[in-house]
């Protein structure tokens, strides 16, 4: 039986942290087929992560005697489309698409909202450094309270955080329980009184040529005060261009279905790459598990606690939640809030606020990004 | 290295935390502003208008 010992190689070469990582696999398909958390990308993280811990998987690089280093198809992803930052920018071209800034265009004082909620990105850069995580680590972990996946890939990636494992399953994990963190969080600072506070909506038109010089003149500002942040602000007005000019309808449709589904696809197996068991397995995935759920709330809470600011200089008393809404989680985030909302009071309709604050959020957490890769030197 | 905090690093954070904030505050009161400026230039009219419901 000795001769045929050669197939018991990957099975000797397996260990117990392996194995945990294929239980955190699975649980991560379970959430995202049971749940229905997130799915198009816990999915494939979850799969991945199973397929790069089978011992001398040929899914990433192994040294091969004989032949020496072979690349493995899930490195290979990574090294083209993460390490260059294609996926996350490409990708930001079809949510451009996807977006529909007209209640924003209406209504712009949601900016302001979008802005407040970005707090948990610098709440939690400071949390990190406080516990010992070097600054650039730290920044990498802040982001995960932009709510925004392809932001935190990229700003992760920008530093070179060996944390990129552990940041992507926190953002993605995190932005799939809004529905949990931020009723919880709203509910903690907001009284059933500020819950109920209606806010009457005027409906108000938006030119065609409002729409369309709006993508450019946001692309223009942004790169000119913080240009760091333009290759990610460049690319999501790239896409919102496509849509609003109203003669790219077909590259519009291409950009908002085929081209973000391709990339989301290749984007969730590739993020296994930075979940092997010796990286991911150790106590700092645990804190920044920990992290990237203070970071949600942080958003949250200042997000509510901006609007009631707002509120004791204003007559016209605006409801609380709405600020919550200011997060990137679009637009689960937009939705939940409205939900809770009619949950107080049937008749209280926050929609198109709560659109107008996460679509403002979409482009204060971008701003954000590229704001801290300038200021982290 | 996570577990020990190092000052330096805290002071810069508490740093780039103010300049952040602020820095996201100005850059979208200009939005907010060109966003005003865009509203009263080119003014919804009946052909090319689109109402948010």
């Amino acid at each position: 039986m000795e001769f045929l010992g050669f197939l018991l190689d990957g099975v000797k070469a397996l260990n117990y942290q392996q194995v945990l990582m294929w239980i955190i696999g699975a649980g991560l398909i379970f959430l995202a087929i049971k749940k229905d958390y997130e799915p198009a990308l816990l999915l494939p993280i979850g799969f991945g992560a199973i397929l790069v811990n089978i011992p001398l998987s040929s899914m990433v690089d192994q040294n091969v005697p004989g032949y020496g280093v072979v690349e493995g198809i899930i490195d290979f992803l990574f090294n083209k489309g993460i390490a260059t930052e294609l996926f996350p920018l490409v990708l930001f071209v079809g949510i451009g698409a996807m977006i529909d800034f007209g209640p924003l265009l209406s209504n712009p004082k949601m900016l302001f909202f979008g802005a407040a909620a970005q707090f948990g990105i610098f709440g939690t850069l400071l949390l990190a450094v406080a516990l010992g995580f070097d600054l650039k680590d730290a920044a990498s972990i802040g982001i995960i309270g932009a709510a925004d996946g392809p932001t935190s890939i990229y700003v992760a990636n920008f530093f070179q955080s060996k944390y990129v494992g552990p940041i992507m399953v926190a953002a993605y994990s995190y932005m799939s329980l809004v529905p949990i963190i931020q009723p919880f969080a709203i509910k903690l600072v907001t009284t059933k009184k500020e819950r109920m506070i209606r806010m009457p909506y005027k409906p108000k038109q938006v030119s065609k040529t409002t729409r369309i010089l709006f993508p450019i003149g946001v692309s223009l500002i942004a790169g000119l005060i913080a240009p760091s942040s333009l290759s990610l602000i460049g690319m999501l007005m790239f896409g919102n261009l496509i849509r609003e000019s109203g003669v790219l309808n077909s590259l519009s449709k291409t950009a908002q279905s085929e081209l973000a589904n391709l990339v989301t696809l290749f984007l969730g197996i590739t993020i296994a790459s930075k979940m092997q068991a010796a990286d991911f397995i150790t106590i700092e995935t645990l804190v920044i598990i920990g992290l990237g759920l203070v970071a949600f709330v942080f958003d949250t809470v200042f997000g509510v606690f901006f609007v009631k600011f707002l509120n004791l200089f204003t007559k016209n008393k605006m409801n609380p939640m709405v600020g919550a809404a200011g997060i990137s989680a679009f637009p689960m985030s937009a939705r939940v809030i409205h939900k809770m909302g009619l949950k107080e009071d049937p008749q209280n309709f926050l929609l198109m606020h709560t659109v107008g604050a996460n679509v403002a959020g979409q482009i204060a957490s971008v701003i954000a990004g590229g704001l801290i890769i300038y200021l982290i030197k | 290295m996570f577990g020990k905090m190092d000052m330096v690093d805290f002071i810069e954070a508490l740093k780039v935390m103010g300049k952040g904030m602020l820095g996201i505050f100005i850059a979208l009161t200009i939005v907010y502003l060109f966003v005003l400026l865009l509203t009263k230039a080119f003014p919804a009219d009946k052909e090319n208008a689109d109402t948010e419901n």
